[in-house]
């Protein structure tokens, strides 16, 4: 059934795409036929002439028709719809010497334009844009126009933007995002340079981070262990904010969020400056968010509101050599579970789950109740870099996080005592030697070591162990480029020591202790094919050591009245990650990208419920516990843009997972169902004259199909729900009054109010999802 | 230019913090479990023509699953009218000794919230009437008469539910989150 409609839904956007790519073909070939007069194209590359390396942002201008354009992040410009005739080309970009070329326009061309660096420039400039990032290994990255419309979701919802990511969900305020079907400790995050370090083996434990402060965030999908930590087998998120300011003056910026349904208000503050004498400079930022209790279509989410409260400052000092940072972030957040899921035994479930709507439904409100979790996270970290004559980069980072996480269940008179009270101290530190481009090759080299200790406060549940955990890893890895061809390859290894402390009924304080060799390599070839088309390929290995909560899971699981246990046997598990990436770029109507993955995982680690219940004061419980198996996950990513006119774009997001567990030739648990996101999008065009700028208007569809990949075996208590689909809008612009701008933007997910449930949300037995949400945002830059 | 700044000192002041990361107090967990779950359930019942009363214990003390919880029998006796009283306690055991923290008084005070439930099999086996009321006039169940009649073999199950916001006179056994669901062997001789 769910085959079925996603095929037609395929089929569909095929129908839909097929005659645009037959246009785009008649594009090409008429550019090519000398009789036609306007319908020439010419493009190319801007490389730095020593390097060959692609040059980003270079401004390419025809002086006869007064036509500009810039070159892309892979270096490329384009020009279309030129008539036949000579022109004077203009090439400039900082730090070279302007490059001034006149040619004859017969028939379509490619032209690539290489510059040579200035030298008395170079002096008076500071180079401090990025290299070209491309990498051989699929990545995706929420920034400008699409990380504005997140504004005011959680992380781990901003990220459902991207194709191939979406998130683990626990109610509507729980949030963990999922990378081709795996999530939880198989996503390292980066937050500004620091692996991320918290209770992340819970997925009702959402990430600590404050989205509001990231500037871009970026996906690496797949297997990702060389550079971050070898257990980054389904990939890695980095965080990233906004580079502190590189010229004198003070400036901020005030946003305001609000929305519709759960009444959700959001502030945010941002003040940031650099010294006039010393090249110092300086950034805070702060956000508050509150909001009440979710609306599903036909009640209220009982106990679902939450609050948030965010501090971030940074410090950078930075010469032409050395340069240091220092960054604190502070997270607070208070948030409501929905009472209903948390539920005694058994049987409760079953009652549950063959109500009709949730037993409490309550009235709106603010007020967070019992359940609830109360999470605090700090983050300080220290970094510097040093250059190291002309050859490269030193930089060192520290980072210490404390990570607390309370959490209140539902019992009578515990008076204000938490009954899981964990506290994670974390100490990362790395250094890294980036070496410059040395004969086509350039790199980079490092160590680091994770310090970690685990704890729970005396008399709250013992879920999860003490343990000490210690990481000391070490990494290379190498990129050559000639010409149109790219290839990398890194390795790392990692050696884990956990050291834990348990407390046992019978034989007192257990010590058991492990050691983990864990190594990481890829390989990757990235191929310019011309035509503007670049085909990538990546083989990754990752191997990823059990966490503590997988060896010693021990205790109830109130949403899920199952008692978790761990397995102290379980081994690392290594997956080895096969991905195809064909891009689609720069082309004026449709662009895209298509990826396709198969990722073999030997010993994966997942929970499985037993078929025995357990029984105990409060009636049975499910019993599950960790186990390993040989998995495989296979699928496809695909994103495209067509541009039917100038003004009005089609996107498509697409996304398909399958997974399965190679010994019983089973399905796994928990996979993301396939879901597509087709968008059209109407820029408006806005004179010069007009006191509106880069307005548009937005309306869009998301199709989740049913997990037909299903059965009594993986999803025991309740089978997979519904397909569904939701109507989503958005619009935008910025408004000029006077000197000052405005940014103005809406959102509007669910519209037409759908009841519906998510295979992916914990809660899924008990509640339908959240209701039409309609949130709006301004941005006032100061 | 002054060279007053040293870079390669900053690098080995942030160095040690790797070596003062290592250094961190060592502690044990306690011997002891989470607060306030219960973990022994006793039944008191007094014959209420006088004689020795009858307690049956149900006692689990580490949770679901480990070692199977202790359960005693029931053995009452036919056509009495028994006054009854349960007890809820968190026991915590520790190297040597129990520690026992009495709930009673708790479920009592959130009487409001509370309801406990009294199930025979066969019907009849036993009756339960419950006797006190909370202070929305609500029947509790801490306080209980129980009856029985003819002598019969069966089980007696027991729940207490937790109803915050949800007890009333359609409330029942189905309604809210199970704290205690225990059932005793019975004998009725």
């Amino acid at each position: 059934m769910f085959r079925a409609k996603f095929i037609l839904v395929l089929l569909w956007q095929l129908l839909l795409v097929a005659p645009v790519a037959m246009a785009q073909e008649q594009l090409h070939l008429d550019g090519e036929e000398p009789e036609q007069d306007c319908g020439l194209t010419l493009s190319g590359k801007v490389l730095d002439h020593d390097t060959r390396e692609p040059l980003i942002g270079a401004t390419i201008y025809i002086e006869e028709l007064q036509r500009g354009t810039l070159s892309d992040e892979y270096g490329n410009y384009h020009f279309h719809h030129l008539c036949r005739g000579s022109y004077t080309l203009k090439v400039s970009y900082v730090g070279y010497e302007p490059l001034t070329s006149g040619f004859r326009m017969v028939s379509s061309t490619v032209r690539n334009l290489s510059l040579h660096a200035d030298a008395q420039q170079l002096k008076a400039v500071e180079i401090t844009g990025s290299r070209l990032q491309e990498q051989a290994q699929a990545t995706e990255t929420l920034q400008g126009r699409e990380l504005a419309e997140t504004r005011g979701l959680s992380l781990g919802e901003s990220l459902k933007k991207l194709t191939g990511v979406s998130s683990v969900q626990t109610g509507p305020t729980v949030s963990k995002p999922v990378i081709h079907g795996l999530f939880g400790n198989r996503v390292v995050i980066m937050n500004n340079g620091v692996r991320h370090e918290s209770q992340q083996w819970g997925n009702e434990h959402a990430p600590e981070i404050d989205p509001l402060n990231a500037q871009q965030m970026r996906v690496i999908k797949g297997a990702a262990g060389v550079r971050y930590g070898s257990d980054a087998i389904g990939g890695i998120v980095l965080v990233e904010p906004n580079a502190l300011p590189d010229s004198a003056g003070i400036r901020g910026e005030i946003a305001l969020i609000g929305s519709t349904n759960n009444r959700m208000g959001t502030v945010a503050g941002m003040a940031e400056g650099k010294l006039r004498q010393l090249p110092l400079s300086w950034r805070l930022h702060t956000s508050v968010k509150k909001a009440g209790s979710a609306q599903a279509p036909r009640y209220t989410l009982n106990n679902t509101g939450f609050e948030e409260q965010n501090l971030a400052a940074t410090l950078g000092y930075k010469r032409q050599r050395f340069g240091a940072e220092l960054y604190y972030s502070y997270f607070h957040t208070k948030l409501g579970f929905l009472s209903s899921a948390h539920i005694g035994n058994l049987t409760d479930l079953e009652n549950a789950i063959g109500r009709e709507r949730p037993e409490e439904t309550g009235s709106f409100t603010y007020t967070i109740a019992r359940p609830y979790q109360d999470v605090t996270h700090h983050l300080l970290k220290a970094k510097a870099f040093y250059q190291t004559g002309e050859v490269g980069e030193l930089q060192f980072t520290y980072g210490l996080q404390q990570n607390v996480r309370q959490e209140y269940d539902r019992h009578r008179n515990t008076g204000d005592r938490p009954q899981l009270d964990l506290d994670l101290q974390t100490h990362t530190t790395e250094l890294v030697w980036e070496h410059k481009p040395i004969a086509n090759l350039s790199g980079s080299i490092g160590v680091s070591t994770i310090w970690q200790n685990n704890s729970y406060a005396n008399g709250t549940r013992p879920l999860l162990p003490y343990f000490i955990n210690t990481t000391i890893g070490a990494f290379a890895s190498e990129k050559w480029r000639k010409d149109n061809l790219q290839l990398e390859a890194g390795i790392r290894y990692d050696n884990k020591s956990l050291d834990i402390k348990r407390w046992n009924r019978t034989e007192g304080v257990l010590r058991p202790s492990y050691t983990f060799h864990n190594f990481s390599g890829s390989f990757g070839a990235l191929y310019d094919l011309g035509y503007h088309f670049t085909l990538s390929a990546n083989v990754g290995y990752a191997s990823r050591a059990p966490h503590a909560y997988e060896l010693f899971a021990n205790g109830l699981h109130n949403s899920a009245a199952s008692f978790e246990r761990g397995n102290p046997e379980l081994v690392s598990e290594d997956a080895v990650n096969t991905m195809a990436t064909l891009n689609y770029h720069s082309n004026l109507r449709l662009n895209g990208e298509l990826s396709l993955y198969y990722n073999t995982i030997n010993n994966y680690i997942y929970l499985q419920i037993l078929p025995d219940y357990a029984l105990g004061i409060g009636g049975a419980f499910l019993q599950a516990e960790y186990r390993q198996a040989d998995a495989r996950f296979w699928g496809a990513d695909l994103n495209f843009d067509y541009a039917l006119t100038n003004r009005l774009t089609l996107n498509n997001k697409t996304s398909l997972v399958y997974a399965k567990n190679r010994e019983t030739d089973s399905y796994l648990p928990f996979i993301t169902p396939g879901r597509t996101d087709n968008t059209l999008r109407y820029s408006f065009e806005n004179g010069t004259a007009s006191r509106l700028s880069d307005s548009y208007l937005a309306l869009g569809g998301l199709y989740v199909g049913r997990q037909g990949r299903s059965d009594a075996q993986s999803d025991p208590v309740l089978a997979a729900p519904d397909a569904y689909f939701l109507l989503h809008a958005e619009a935008g612009t910025q408004l000029q009054f006077g000197k000052q701008q405005v940014e103005l933007g809406i959102v509007g997910s669910n519209l037409l109010n759908t009841s519906y449930r998510d295979y992916q949300n914990r809660l899924r037995y008990f509640a339908d999802e959240m209701g039409r949400m309609i949130m709006f945002r301004i941005k006032v830059p100061l | 230019m002054k060279k007053s700044f040293r870079p390669y000192l900053a690098f080995l002041f942030m160095g040690s913090l790797l070596t003062f990361s290592a250094c961190k107090d060592e502690e044990d967990p306690e011997p002891d479990h989470e607060h306030d779950v219960v973990t022994t359930v006793t039944l008191t019942l007094t014959p209420s023509n006088g004689g020795q009363p009858v307690t049956a214990t149900w006692e689990d003390l580490d949770g679901p699953g480990g070692k199977a919880p202790e359960i005693d029998q029931l053995v009452l006796s036919a056509n009495t009218t028994y006054t009854g009283s349960i007890s809820f306690a968190s026991e915590e055991a520790h190297d040597d000794h129990h520690h026992a923290h009495d709930l009673t008084a708790d479920i009592r005070a959130e009487g409001t919230a509370h309801e406990l439930f009294y199930f025979a099999n066969p019907q009849g086996l036993v009756t339960f009437t419950k006797t006190d009321k909370d202070a929305n006039g609500r029947p509790i169940g801490l306080e209980t008469t129980a009856t029985t009649t003819a002598a019969v073999q069966g089980k007696l199950r027991i729940m207490l539910k937790h109803q915050p916001g949800t007890k009333s006179s359609t409330s029942n056994e189905n309604t809210g989150e199970t704290d205690v669901d225990i059932t005793f062997d019975t004998t009725v001789q």
